[in-house]
């Protein structure tokens, strides 16, 4: 994230048809990001489609009306590009990230990728075990238990409590059929976001986008029901026993407020002050000393039902210390935290920004993610300003009111001998 | 087509760049790349040396660890907080062929971050209670590596293939090494490896040359000179060899060895785009067959890590269990066999240049870049002439060194 004084030329469009278009002007790289984003991810699937935002994100590869299947990886490699995507639980998008001359052939691959693909039924077979290997690759990791377990544990309405892959029963029962009704329901004008970063004209990016994402036809979105989770009212804790793990994980989390309100400004900051990078609180007074392995905290940047963590690995005989010094430390931060020290926080998250947006494709993201996600702009583009308007007492007040004054949800998975 | 698109990428890219050089009377290199941009720089010190002639596994890597932990100037507070507060970072490593330590920061922190790295490199502290510590800390990695699958894979094909030579284990070292390391080791592996000769600092960024110099050189013209000599010796692969290594889990992991050049010579470059003919990316062989058609694996590729001896090259497969077999079958016969055509070298050709070039937006990987080649022995220029290199590789040349290296095999398969 950053603000104007960094970037060049910070162009918006609406199109038409209900599309919107970001262009950064960057003179300062030969490299071009081009992004699409959706906004839809897993919480938008329903009880049978757990899976179906990111199996259709690899069936988007498979061949498209002008592409054939393997020509639009071909297209882009061999102009030394690279093209990818992602599925997250409220987002999709689809990613090109090119030398400067290239730009509107990848373009043109993202427009028959994301508008004209052809979802064919062989390829629909062809793709099951793909993404079932992708899912018993995570299953082999004992961190991604941990993570979904987590989630599972927090969210007991919200279907955040699914993980963004589904499950094997589901998966095996995608059609051609099924896939297309959700493909035409989200990923259309109305629900679109284009980002184009680099040493572009943004007129000229407008005029090619008009004439391919532009020529299609804008239709109203489903209503998507997305249940609020409700306030957790005690504390919850699940241990997990794993043969694989040699060393004990701890993963604790409160409900925050969403992601681009002015109470999660401060909460950036607190992320800062507690637990990121080797000047953080807890890397400090924990790591340092020798309790923990690893001490981690961030929140997950959710428009709705957001989430704070404090991740560590550690020995399990010291679970209880490590814990109880973590709570010490958050509940003396009024008096500990110095004016100075506060203040070299903010500096170090406003700074380190220039260095986030050294890659054209970063940049494109963020604006990507203001976009879809947080549903303005002005997150991106004030973002250096909202961290500035902080002030000490704002992040001591979400200390107090969101984490140390309410239950937590927390998993401990500890080796099985 | 393609041979002019890249000399496209290869003319914008590389247009009107300076790169100097400078070599202080004590023998360490300096290369320096001015940029613009938002008045932030980047380095890395490379320091020829690695895990070569360490006594016990794991004392350099538990040596690099240290020095970001305090100093008898400053406390590893103060050291991190000379590069968070300007928004950017500090690292030292240790890897197979060198110490690495690295940094970004402001422009206007670049004094003060050099002042604290000139007394990282000549005082550190190398603390008896930041020791034990970090002791405690490489033996509990170490052993969690038994946590992941691939990292299970890397460590037993270590063993396998490189038997006999400092790669056999990996930076982070041996159990029984690691618990009798010593302060006295410590100290005494920083004197052996810090030699001037063996150093080499590049940094890029938005400045001015011969604003930074100055400061350069009272930073780096104390260290002491001479050189560190490393022995390293070529492990022969001479016959096919599989293991297997027992874990739970969801998924087998398959890792194999094959036979590969040297990085002296220009076979090195014809193996580098045979490399991603077969494994790099969406239109790699390995991708396409074991992926696409077979339904395998939803990751598979193959890599070439560029060492000072025994150079092979790497491919992986993660697969379920019930298809591990076929899956080590067909990678192999995949990577030794797989048709290739003279459109598959052209297109591996763009995709190197691609990537190589995309890696390079941020002045950390351009440093790295430019410090990586001068300290392996390429000399830094290769980063300017490194497009040009894979650019002019033949299809004969790629059918020719395929011939010549990829017979043998060293597999690992870690199945439940």
């Amino acid at each position: 994230m950053t603000t104007l004084a960094f970037t060049g030329e910070l162009k918006t469009y609406k199109l038409p048809n209900g599309a919107k278009l970001v262009v950064n002007r960057r003179e300062d790289s030969e490299a071009v990001a081009l992004h699409v984003w959706f906004r839809v991810g897993s919480i938008y699937e329903d009880y049978h489609q757990k899976g179906m935002a990111h199996f259709l994100e690899h069936m988007l590869f498979n061949g498209s009306e002008k592409y054939p299947y393997g020509h639009m990886d071909y297209i882009v490699e061999s102009l030394g590009g690279n093209l990818n995507a992602g599925t997250s639980k409220e987002y999709t998008f689809y990613h090109i990230t090119i030398a400067k001359p290239y730009w509107k052939q990848a373009l043109d691959v993202l427009y028959q990728l994301t508008q004209k693909p052809l979802l064919a039924e062989d390829m629909v077979e062809k793709e099951k075990p793909i993404v079932i290997e992708e899912l018993r690759r995570g299953k082999d990791n004992p961190t991604t238990i941990l993570w979904e377990e987590f989630e599972k544990l927090f969210y007991k309405v919200s279907p955040y409590r699914y993980p963004i892959i589904g499950y094997e029963e589901t998966i095996q029962k995608f059609t051609r059929e099924l896939l297309l009704e959700f493909y035409k329901n989200f990923y259309q004008s109305r629900n679109m976001y284009l980002v184009v970063v680099g040493d572009v004209e943004p007129e000229e990016v407008y005029r090619e986008v008009l004439q391919t994402f532009g020529k299609e036809e804008g239709k109203p979105l489903p209503k998507v029901d997305i249940p609020q989770e409700p306030e957790q009212l005690e504390n919850r804790t699940k241990t997990i026993r794993d043969n694989r793990v040699e060393k004990t994980y701890w993963l604790v989390g409160w409900k925050v407020p969403a992601v681009g309100t002015k109470e999660q400004y401060a909460l950036v900051v607190l992320d800062q002050i507690l637990g990121n990078g080797r000047t953080s609180l807890f890397y400090r007074e924990l790591r340092e000393k020798g309790l923990v392995y690893s001490i981690s905290t961030g929140d997950f940047g959710r428009p709705r039902d957001n989430l704070f963590f404090i991740y560590a690995t550690l020995d399990a005989e010291k679970l209880e210390q490590v814990k109880g010094r973590v709570f010490e430390l958050m509940g003396s931060l009024r008096e500990a935290l110095t004016e100075e020290e506060f203040q070299r926080a903010k500096s170090r998250i406003i700074n380190s920004e220039a260095f986030n947006l050294e890659r054209v494709e970063r940049d494109a993201y963020y604006i990507g993610y203001s976009l879809t996600v947080v549903g303005m702009l002005d997150y991106y583009r004030y973002f250096e300003n909202n961290i500035r308007s902080v002030r000490r007492e704002d992040v001591l007040r979400v200390l107090e009111k969101y984490i140390l004054r309410k239950p937590y949800s927390e998993v401990i998975m500890v080796p099985d001998r | 087509m393609s041979y002019i698109i890249l000399l496209l990428i290869f003319s914008l890219s590389f247009g009107g760049v300076k790169v100097q050089e400078r070599v202080l009377p004590n023998g360490v290199k300096l290369i320096l790349k001015e940029t613009r941009g938002r008045g932030i720089v980047s380095g890395v010190i490379f320091i020829k040396s690695g895990t070569h002639g360490e006594k016990k596994r794991g004392l350099t890597n538990l040596t690099a660890t240290l020095l970001t932990k305090g100093t008898k100037s400053y406390s590893s507070y103060q050291i991190a907080s000379t590069f968070e507060d300007y928004g950017g970072s500090l690292y030292a490593s240790a890897g197979d062929d060198f110490i690495e330590i690295g940094f970004s920061t402001k422009v206007e922190g670049l004094p003060k971050g050099l002042s604290v790295i000139r007394s990282i490199l000549t005082e550190p502290l190398f603390s008896e209670e930041d020791l034990q510590r970090e002791k405690k800390n490489a033996l509990q990695t170490l052993r969690s590596r038994r946590e992941r699958g691939q990292e299970l894979a890397t460590d037993a094909l270590r063993k396998l293939t490189y038997k006999g030579s400092n790669y056999e284990v990996i930076p982070l070292g041996r159990e029984e090494d690691i618990k009798t390391i010593e302060r006295e080791d410590l100290i005494e592996r920083w004197k052996e490896v810090l030699r001037s000769e063996n150093l080499v600092l590049s940094l890029v960024g938005d400045f001015k040359t011969e604003q930074v110099l100055p400061l350069l050189e009272e930073t780096f013209s104390l260290l002491p000179g001479g050189r560190y000599e490393l022995k390293t010796e070529d492990v022969p692969m001479r016959e096919d060899l599989i293991e297997r290594v027992k874990r739970q889990g969801s998924q087998a992991t398959v890792l194999c060895a094959f036979d590969a050049p040297n990085f002296k010579g220009e076979e090195y470059f014809a193996f580098k785009v045979l490399d991603a003919v077969l494994g790099d990316g969406m239109t790699s062989k390995l991708f396409k067959e074991l992926r696409e058609r077979k339904g395998y694996a939803y990751a598979v590729y193959s890599t070439y890590p560029t060492r000072l001896a025994s150079p092979r090259l790497i491919a992986y497969i993660g697969t379920s269990p019930e298809k591990k077999e076929d899956a080590l079958k067909d990678l192999i016969e995949m990577v030794k066999n797989a048709p290739i055509e003279p459109g598959d070298v052209e297109l591996a050709k763009n995709k190197i240049v691609g990537d190589f070039l995309l890696a390079r937006q941020t002045r950390l990987r351009q440093a790295w870049y430019l410090g990586f080649f001068e300290v392996m022995g390429f000399g830094w220029r290769m980063e300017g002439k490194y497009a040009e290199k894979v650019n002019s590789v033949s299809f004969e040349q790629v059918q020719e060194v395929r011939k010549k290296y990829l017979k043998i095999h060293h597999c690992v398969v870690v199945e439940p």
